[in-house]
């Protein structure tokens, strides 16, 4: 098949309106915004939503990156491509440039969002796995209102989120403290394609010890994996490659790869460990400004 | 690069901007997909899920009923034809009779008013199928207990090149042999020997366009307009299958997106033709991306080789024997497994060579050609095994290369048949190992590699051209060369414009149609610039000739002191617009002059299109990689590929061919594998199957265009855009083999390279074969 089953379409012109539409419509109806990866499962007929509600026209209300004092919020319609360039964001999570410069190619960037990355929950997706490092929290707004959900939350299941019918993921909070760094790694097939494996890290390191940390990798499990053990190993301690190198054996423990067409299970765990340790080098680089 | 520009041309020589560059980024021209007959019907293809299975029954009744289903064609609706065609063997079907060989066969059709009324009537087919075992892997096909995937005699195509097919050896369809000298005997003193197994992956050519036909059958003719490479041979083969004299079948080839030898000889004409006879209308087919992904690909190989070399470094032995993965059907198999063979000696002084190549029926969808055939396939592993003697040897690989190499007018063939050395190799991997850095110093994770090889390129020499001025003096040049990307117009239209003395501004260059197009074999093996052009430029000439003709009787003086320029005639001060020419030609404002031109073989009549060749393309590169041991990942930091191509006609064409090459070779090494399992294409979309992208691209590309004005073309020219591509894996691999890490599978996936740093590791790894 190359063509989507028959759908009903339309092209909501406020967020309020749209979550009106979604309430009332239930679960046939989906959310399509850049639509790089929902209308090729609709090709495939993976997907056969009977309603679209597309929320392109929502950008005055759903496309920023700002700073809020305390936290960076980003609206859900935010395109790829615009978290790429965001100096705001270069500035405080590097992670996200990091990230943005590996994901698919300028035609995905240009339409993607990070409201669809997210909601789309693929286990191999990348700005997940950046949400989960920097300790990103949810926005999701409802008829009833909005609740703030952390990434722990977020992702249920594979392809599976806490957005639940009726919902519409509309922000992105990341919260600011002092002494921050953070980076992503990343090993794919080829430019452009999803990761054998990546690695996001963030780090706030406070006179010589790291203060927190936050790891998530992609392509490793069933969902994203937020690497709470390794997490606990580096808290409180003084940086060292000795430590990362040891962070990194737990991800290569805490992580439960299956086999798919990208790679086999010790590949990638292997690629855990590696590249756990290569981005908390580079995010503690990042946060004691010693980048090379 | 630094481009040595031709002198005393005017039109040849130059980068000119491509004729049909305006059309395509405005999106006016045309593909056989945009087009559309009057009464045209949409066909849908229904493909066998199972690799091998007899088909029991097939009921279209339901799809038959459904309204604006037109026709469902079968295998029992082509009884009263010979329904085999492949212009090598005739062993397939046009649809599958009884019986289906892989996973994608056609096995029904449906000609209805639109495509997703075809595409529904498909899902109303009922096809009973018994499974067959799966011989789905070379090595299943060549167990003696295997079952035959085809039997009885052999019938030999209309095209198969090849001299001497000889007879089927189990599943083996197709052998080749090359025997020269005492190996054995040769190679007992030897003081360094190499051997090994390698192993190819099946790999598609990716052509943007997919696989699109309309084909319009009338009981007296047959009309087909189509993505195809050689339409020549294409309307052979529908007349042979059809009984139709050949000027009955009519092709009409407008702008291809793309070939790269997946559109070469005859693909889905016959099974459109077939649909629109029974349906009594046009009917167009247009593949989607997995349905020409099961229409043609790159054979896959398993290849062992044994090199031997003396205490010096010079070369004794050499003896290999290879499998190539046909698939259920020939395709063009024989002649990429003879030009596999004689990739194998590699450019090289032997004592003594054995080659023996197998060509292998598989169910697995066909194999032809893919650019640079059988040289992709040979070089990597035959180059490989010289640097591994020179690392053992303790020289140089690029010293290896100097004392081993043939000279130019040294015989080629081991047995010293065919087209002696054309072209100065020494010189061509020298610059080209310049270009990587060659003797800088390097880090522990970085090597260099360098490759040369041969491809027999030209196919048979046998192109006609027409030339027609018309009476305002514009020009067209009636050629049957495919414009599928590579620039024949542009290029065409410069020769034309070069003998005409005029600008190639005011030359039309015409897509082939077999009713007018005067024949030209075919657009592959690099041989539209030597030799379609060769009879451009004669077919000019001749016209040239008519109007210096003219002129003189105009002028009253000798021929040879009319000059041809600026689009006019001119004798001192005396000037003549073309169109005044032709005007005093005919003493009339109107009349033409057309002209013809011819190329055809000198000598050489086994009917073996190889035995010339027209010309030895040159394969060389040299590549520079970073390897990143932790992740197995291998950087391309430097890359060099040289277009050794005699004169180029137009010097920016030929380095974007050359980059083009470098680009799939560098693709088939690196990242392309098509995976199958238990005989089906998993893998059978661009997402999961791709091409190198911009990214991908290495820091520094080279292409370095050498001009030795050594080429049998118009201007001393020769083809290019082959050669890099069989050059580039090879000096990959040996690039890599120079960082540590020497590996003898395809592709250079970051997990394979790894594993074989673990396996290196290893303290009881048992690596060294001497």
């Amino acid at each position: 098949m190359q063509t989507p089953a028959s759908f009903d379409y339309e092209r909501a012109t406020s967020v309020e309106g749209a979550i009106a539409s979604l309430a009332r419509l239930g679960p046939e109806a989906r959310v399509i915004a850049g639509g790089h990866s929902l209308l090729p499962m609709m090709k495939l007929r993976l997907a056969q939503p009977e309603h679209l509600i597309d929320i392109n026209d929502l950008e005055a209300e759903l496309s920023y990156i700002r700073d809020e004092g305390g936290e960076i919020a980003i609206g859900a319609l935010t395109r790829h491509v615009d978290l790429l360039k965001s100096e705001l964001l270069a500035q405080h999570f590097p992670v996200f440039r990091d990230a943005e410069e590996v994901i698919a190619d300028p035609v995905v960037r240009n339409r993607g969002t990070i409201g669809g990355s997210l909601c789309q929950a693929d286990p191999a997706e990348d700005l997940s796995a950046v949400c989960t490092a920097v300790k990103a929290k949810a926005v999701i707004r409802g008829t009833d209102g909005q609740r703030v959900v952390p990434m722990d939350e977020f992702h249920v299941a594979p392809y599976m989120t806490a957005v639940n019918d009726g919902e519409l993921l509309t922000e992105i909070r990341l919260p600011l403290f002092p002494g921050a760094g953070s980076a992503h790694e990343k090993v794919e097939r080829r430019a452009g394609d999803w990761a054998i494996a990546a690695a996001s890290a963030a780090v706030w390191v406070d006179r010589s010890t790291i203060h927190d940390v936050g790891i998530g990798l992609s392509a490793v499990g069933l969902t994203t994996v937020h690497l709470k053990r390794a997490e606990e190993l580096l808290r409180g301690k003084p940086p060292s490659e000795e430590l990362f190198q040891q962070a990194g054996q737990v991800a290569s423990e805490d992580c439960s790869p299956m086999a798919d067409g990208r790679g086999p299970v010790d590949y990638k765990r292997h690629l855990a460990g590696v590249l756990t340790k290569r981005a908390l080098s580079r995010a503690t680089a990042r946060a004691l400004k010693q980048e090379a | 690069m630094t481009v040595v520009t031709g002198t005393g041309t005017r039109e040849v020589g130059r980068s000119r901007t491509r004729l049909d560059a305006r059309e395509k980024l405005r999106g006016e021209a045309m593909f056989t997909g945009d087009m559309e007959v009057p009464g045209m019907l949409y066909g849908r293809v229904l493909r066998s899920q199972h690799p091998h299975a007899e088909i029991v029954s097939i009921n279209t009744s339901a799809a038959e009923r459904m309204p604006g289903v037109a026709a469902v064609l079968v295998g029992r609706d082509l009884l009263d034809i010979d329904p085999y065609y492949g212009h090598a063997i005739k062993d397939r079907p046009i649809i599958a009779i009884e019986r289906v060989r892989f996973s994608g066969e056609p096995v029904a059709a449906v000609a209805a008013e639109d495509e997703a009324t075809a595409e529904a009537a498909l899902a109303a087919i009922e096809v009973v199928y018994e499974e067959l075992p799966l011989v789905d892997t070379i090595d299943k096909a060549l167990d003696p207990a295997a079952p035959l995937l085809h039997e009885g005699p052999i019938r030999p195509g209309l095209f198969h090149g090849l001299g001497n097919l000889g007879e089927r050896d189990g599943n083996i369809g197709y052998r080749y042999r090359l025997d020269s000298g005492d190996v054995a005997g040769e190679s007992a003193g030897a003081a360094f020997v190499t051997e090994g197994e390698y192993l190819f992956p099946a790999v598609y050519q990716y052509a943007m366009e997919t696989h699109s036909v309309i084909a319009d059958w009338k009981p007296n003719e047959i009309a087909i307009w189509a993505s195809c490479q050689h339409p020549f041979l294409v309307q052979a083969e529908i007349a042979d299958l059809f009984g139709l004299p050949i000027g009955a079948v009519r092709i009409q080839v407008p702008y291809l997106g793309g070939g790269f030898g997946s559109k070469s000889y005859t693909k889905m004409e016959p099974l459109t033709v077939a649909l629109s006879r029974k349906a009594r209308a046009p009917v167009k087919i247009v593949n989607r991306v997995d349905e020409s992904m099961v229409t043609s690909r790159r054979h896959g190989m398993r290849c062992w080789m044994r090199t031997t070399a003396d205490a010096d470094g010079t070369l004794l032995t050499r003896e290999s024997r290879f499998w190539l993965d046909t698939g259920a059907y020939m395709d063009n198999g024989p002649r990429v497994t003879a030009t596999a063979a004689d990739s194998a000696p590699g450019p090289y002084r032997w004592r003594a060579v054995h080659i023996d190549a197998m060509c292998v029926y598989c169910n697995t969808a066909p194999s032809g050609s893919y650019r640079a055939f059988g040289a992709t396939h040979l070089q990597w592993v035959a180059e490989s095994q010289l640097d591994e003697l020179a690392r053992k040897a303790g020289i140089d690989p690029l010293e290896m290369r100097r004392r081993n190499l043939l000279r130019p007018g040294e015989p080629v063939r081991p047995d010293g048949s065919g087209k002696p050395l054309d072209a100065d190799l020494i010189g061509d991997v020298e610059r080209a190992a310049a270009a990587v850095g060659w003797d800088e110093p390097k880090g522990p994770l970085v090597g260099r590699g360098v490759s040369v090889g041969l491809l027999a390129a030209g196919a048979h020499p046998v192109s006609r051209a027409s030339v027609r001025m018309r009476a305002d003096g514009s020009v067209e040049v009636s050629v049957g060369t495919t414009e599928m990307g590579q620039g024949p117009r542009t290029v065409m239209a410069q020769i034309a414009a070069e003998e005409l003395g005029c600008s190639s501004d005011r030359v039309r260059v015409l897509g082939a149609d077999t009713r007018f197009t005067p024949y030209d074999r075919s657009t592959g093996a690099s041989r539209s610039t030597t030799l379609a052009g060769k009879a451009v430029q004669n077919a000019a000439a001749a016209v040239a000739a008519k109007l210096r003709e003219t002129a003189c009787e105009v002028w009253d003086v000798a021929s040879e002191l009319i000059e041809l320029r600026d689009g006019k005639a001119a004798y001192g001060d005396l000037e003549m617009e073309f169109s005044e020419v032709i005007a005093k030609r005919f003493g009339f404002t109107g009349g033409e002059i057309i002209e013809g031109g011819e190329v055809r073989p000198m000598g050489g009549d086994t009917g073996s299109y190889a035995e010339g060749p027209v010309f030895w393309e040159v394969c060389v590169a040299a590549v520079e990689v970073e390897v990143d041991p932790e992740l197995g990942k291998v950087n391309v930091t430097r890359t060099a590929t040289v277009a050794d191509v005699g004169r180029a006609i137009n010097p920016l064409l030929v380095e974007r061919q050359d980059e083009g090459a470098f680009m799939q070779g560098y693709g088939n090494a690196m990242f392309e594998e098509m995976v199958y399992r238990d005989g089906e294409l998993i893998n059978d979309n661009l997402l999961e199957y791709r091409v190198p992208r911009i990214q991908d691209l290495p820091r520094q590309m080279t292409s370095i265009v050498v001009e030795n004005e050594d080429g049998p073309g118009p201007h001393g020219a020769k083809g290019c855009g082959e050669g890099a591509l069989a050059a580039v894996p090879a000096a990959i691999v040996n690039a890599l083999g120079d960082a540590g890490v020497p590996i003898t599978q395809l592709p250079l996936t970051p997990e394979r390279v790894w594993r074989r740093l673990q396996d290196l590791s290893e303290p009881q790894s048992t690596e060294e074969l001497t």
